[in-house]
């Protein structure tokens, strides 16, 4: 397993030289999401690249080939490799299939809130979405952040269908305990809210406590997760893990290998929520 | 005319489990039909998951019609079924 040759599949979507949108969609589909797709075999190609595309894969436009030109010509996937094989040794890490793209130059909440970097990892597998700006500590940060779900998701393995709601809640806190704690404060998420105690426990209270067994795909996962929606503060699960982790780990001095592959109810037991 | 263009049509917006011929399961909302494709957008259960940042949207190029979603060939379609829409 590896960082795949993303870049070739991408140089080929732009030798194609469509200006048809149509072409587009069809060459994205065939070119850039079909060699992911035999990685998934229970999803359809489209749905996987709907799938992609929400979670900020470049989509088709007709200016596209002079950005991705920009894009192919960064020097992402040294860096990339290169943080894989320091963290892979230090975390005693699983290897796995990494998948670097363009991200949606279109997408505002993105480019604003996310500096254009985004990602998705999966036990075996990790996707990073990088923009032509994208700075190294950035790149950094996103990929401490998804290859951490990586190695805890390949520590506690079990089908993906059985991950629970306070699973990836705990997932989404050391993520960016790590991700602060590696690359200082100022690194990681900024728009992760220092809840209060008292938010904390109330939104903890009302959404997840009665939530906290919801496995992964029952419909009300995504919407705890990410929220802004039925009243239902945005990215309400990201917030309340980073709490949990900043509460547990206060005056504590604890590795980041021992957070990394910490059983869930050790760190809930010993915070007050 | 296929039998399940009128179906479609009567029942856009609601998820749906659909069997080709070949054997192929497809289920998503219908989304759009014409005379000869039913479109059906991914729900959930399709996803393959896993596990981001916090991002979680889609804008597509300016305006340009949505390109995703499922077309399958009305006249491909062995048979329709309509799935439990989840309500919060």
């Amino acid at each position: 397993m590896t960082v795949h040759s993303t870049n070739k599949w991408i140089q080929q979507y732009v030798d194609s030289h469509s200006g048809n949108m149509a072409d587009k969609w069809k060459y994205h589909k065939d070119l850039i999401c079909k060699p992911v797709s035999k990685y998934f075999t229970n999803t359809s190609i489209l749905s996987l690249q709907d799938h992609l595309l929400r979670h900020g894969l470049f989509p088709p436009s007709p200016e596209d080939e002079e950005l991705l030109r920009k894009w192919l010509k960064k020097k992402y996937f040294q860096l990339v490799e290169n943080l894989y094989e320091k963290y892979r040794s230090s975390w005693k890490g699983p290897s796995a299939n990494i998948f670097i793209f363009p991200s949606n130059p279109f997408s505002r909440d993105l480019t604003e809130k996310f500096s254009g970097c985004t990602g998705l990892s999966y036990p075996k597998h990790l996707f990073l979405f990088l923009s032509n700006q994208a700075k190294v500590k950035q790149i950094t940060a996103l990929f401490l952040h998804e290859y951490s779900h990586t190695c805890r998701l390949q520590y506690f393995s079990k089908p993906e269908a059985e991950y629970t709601l306070l699973d990836a809640i705990i997932l989404e806190g050391i993520a960016e305990y790590i991700v602060r704690k590696k690359l200082g404060e100022d690194s990681g998420n900024d728009w992760i809210n220092q809840y209060s105690s008292m938010e904390a426990k109330e939104y903890y209270e009302k959404w997840i406590k009665p939530n906290i067994t919801i496995t992964r795909t029952h419909p009300k996962h995504d919407l705890l997760m990410y929220g802004n929606r039925h009243g239902i503060p945005q990215n309400l699960g990201y917030h309340i893990g980073y709490y949990i982790l900043t509460q547990f780990t206060k005056d504590k001095e604890i590795s980041i290998n021992d957070i990394l592959y910490m059983e869930n109810d050790v760190i809930l037991k010993d915070i007050n929520l | 005319m296929s039998r399940h263009y009128d179906f479609c049509c009567q029942n856009i917006g609601r998820p749906v489990r659909v069997v080709t011929k070949d054997g192929q399961v497809h289920k998503g909302v219908i989304h759009r039909v014409n005379r000869s494709k039913v479109f059906l957008a991914p729900m959930e259960g399709n996803r393959p998951g896993g596990y981001g940042i916090g991002y979680y949207g889609y804008r597509p190029y300016g305006g340009y019609p949505w390109g995703l979603g499922v077309g399958i060939a009305l006249g491909a379609i062995a048979t329709i079924a309509f799935l439990p829409f989840f309500f919060w």
